[in-house]
């Protein structure tokens, strides 16, 4: 970093995506919550250990894997070109440690590159790991109170670490091949993230199959109500904070574009390195968010649940576009997502007997699918790309990418994924452990303990007389 | 002196590039690391399928035992 200014900036973004990245964590410390709250208190010791855990899965596979995959497949590889190199992202790679941006380790690798990789790497990669768990996080949820937990972490890492961020080298990335062919645009991850997380629950809980009792004789749903209501609040309301967070970390904070006019212009991005601004956004953050809980309240007929998830909702819908969105457009675009997610929810639960416990496939994969569509109607002749030659934004460009996301990267490899497991018996507990709840043996355990304890107690109060 | 890692001083920090110890071993910590994690699976999947095996055959047992009162 051979000037101060470049040194400030590149300092700065550090320092920005570390922020973003603490405020991301609450992320997964609502869905914890949210999970605990909606599962039975017979299971909720399992729930929480299993939504933990794809913590260390998802981050080591990730540094194995997932930030080489990021950086090496945006052409396919075989659409647009062949493996990208990326001398920075692999997992021998110097730059994946402390680094103080010293001599190039490549020589494909300028000093300034180096040096500002050695800086940016690690807090890159963990806002790229956070976005991980949430895909994973997505699935927990809907999958509660059966699957195995070995089972479980097997999916989230299939797509944590190879899944999501395979499209997000295709779709979200400046130079993805969706991106130069399609003009897909998904400024904020509708589809990247919760379209594929949205396509891969729904892939998983029809191997699954529902909870026992879930449906009566005539296939209709019985109500699970959550055991613990404030829990699920207090856990959405923790997901829209770290959400907030998460829309920063989409962006790459400030960049000096060189105009045609020859002058100079500093902005923040979008990952496809078009302007943006911190303030458009946040005005888009929360116009989607008030339009998804109205629509929300509205379908539900004031129903906690789905209005709290109809918030989220509501963000995701208007994710992929809410960096050019007029405010009130986000608004409506939210508010329409979510009306169309709940109905449809509804409706594949009666016609199919699916059990999503939290309603994860309508808010995460609905939602996230209708946004990616809307998004090419309402951006329509937009440039995607500073590059000229790329693709502009269309309606049939965003509804391509929007089955990507859901079907071909999303649904397809987890629904293999949950069929193999499911024919080796390894993806359902076994039907007396679930009848008598996950937690049993722990339950008894403590129960024993505390006898004894206070066995213990008698015995020392015995003495004492 | 042992020394495990590449800095001597920190007196030009500009003309230094990796300071954790043991630079030239990534690869092999790597893999380490990869048969780790495998192993965590595999050790976590048997043990997993060893506390069903024992949680359904107790309540197996509870349930058809009329003396016994069910759990859950």
């Amino acid at each position: 970093m051979q000037t101060e200014l470049t040194a400030l900036s590149v300092i700065f973004t550090e320092f920005y995506y570390w922020i973003t990245i603490v405020v991301m964590f609450l992320i997964h410390v609502g869905f914890c919550l949210y999970e605990v709250g909606v599962s039975r208190q017979k299971n909720m010791l399992h729930t929480l250990m299993k939504n933990a855990m794809l913590i260390p899965s998802i981050t080591i596979s990730f540094f194995l894997v997932g930030w080489w995959i990021y950086f090496a497949f945006p052409a396919g590889p075989g659409i647009t070109g062949g493996l990208a190199s990326a001398p920075w992202a692999t997992p021998w790679s110097e730059l994946m440690g402390p680094h103080l941006g010293g001599p190039p380790i490549d020589p494909a690798l300028t000093a300034e590159d180096n040096a500002a990789w050695a800086r940016i790497n690690g807090v890159f990669w963990a806002a790229f790991v956070v976005f991980a768990w949430t895909a994973g996080s997505i699935l927990s949820g809907a999958v509660i109170e059966r699957i195995r937990s070995g089972a479980f972490w097997l999916l989230a890492v299939l797509v944590g670490s190879f899944t999501w961020v395979i499209d997000a080298a295709w779709g979200w990335s400046a130079n993805g091949w969706m991106v130069e062919l399609l003009g897909y645009h998904d400024a904020y991850a509708s589809g990247v993230i919760h379209a594929l997380a949205g396509g891969s629950a729904l892939a998983i809980l029809i191997q699954l199959g529902p909870r026992i009792g879930r449906f009566r004789a005539d296939g209709t749903a019985r109500d699970f109500p959550p055991q613990n209501p404030w829990l699920v609040v207090i856990g959405l309301f923790l997901i829209y904070t770290g959400f907030w967070g998460f829309y920063a970390a989409c962006n790459i904070p400030i960049v000096g574009v060189e105009s045609e006019t020859g002058a100079t212009y500093f902005t923040a991005m979008t990952i496809y390195l078009t302007p943006t601004t911190l303030s458009a956004i946040t005005f888009n953050f929360l116009l989607s968010l008030a339009g998804g809980l109205f629509a929300g309240y509205f379908v539900s007929k004031g129903d906690p649940f789905w209005t709290f998830s109809g918030g989220l909702g509501g963000v995701i819908t208007a994710s992929a576009g809410n960096d050019l969105y007029h405010p009130l457009q986000a608004f409506l675009i939210g508010a329409f997502g979510v009306w169309c997610a709940y109905k449809l929810h509804y409706w594949v639960e009666r016609r199919f007997q699916i059990d999503d416990a939290v309603g994860a496939v309508a808010i995460h994969g609905y939602c996230g699918t209708i946004g990616v569509i809307l998004c090419g109607f309402v951006l329509w002749g937009y440039p995607s790309s500073p590059d000229p030659t790329y693709a502009p934004i269309t309606p049939w460009g965003q509804t391509a990418g929007a089955v990507i996301m859901f079907v071909l990267l999303g649904f397809a490899p987890a629904y293999a994924a949950s069929w193999a497991l499911n024919k080796l018996r390894m993806l359902r507990v076994p039907f007396e452990v679930e009848r008598v709840g996950l937690d049993a043996p722990t339950q008894r355990q403590v129960a024993l303990a505390v006898q004894e304890v206070q066995q213990a107690e008698r015995a020392a109060v015995e003495v004492r007389s | 002196m042992i020394q495990t890692g590449p800095v001597s001083s920190w007196t030009s920090p500009d003309a230094l590039g990796p300071i954790y110890p043991f630079v030239g071993w990534e690869g092999a910590m790597a893999l380490a690391c990869l048969a780790l994690w495998l192993g965590w699976v595999v050790w976590q999947w048997r043990d997993e399928q060893a506390d069903y095996d024992a949680a359904a055959a107790s309540h197996r047992e509870r349930r058809d035992d009329p003396d016994s009162s069910s759990g859950g």
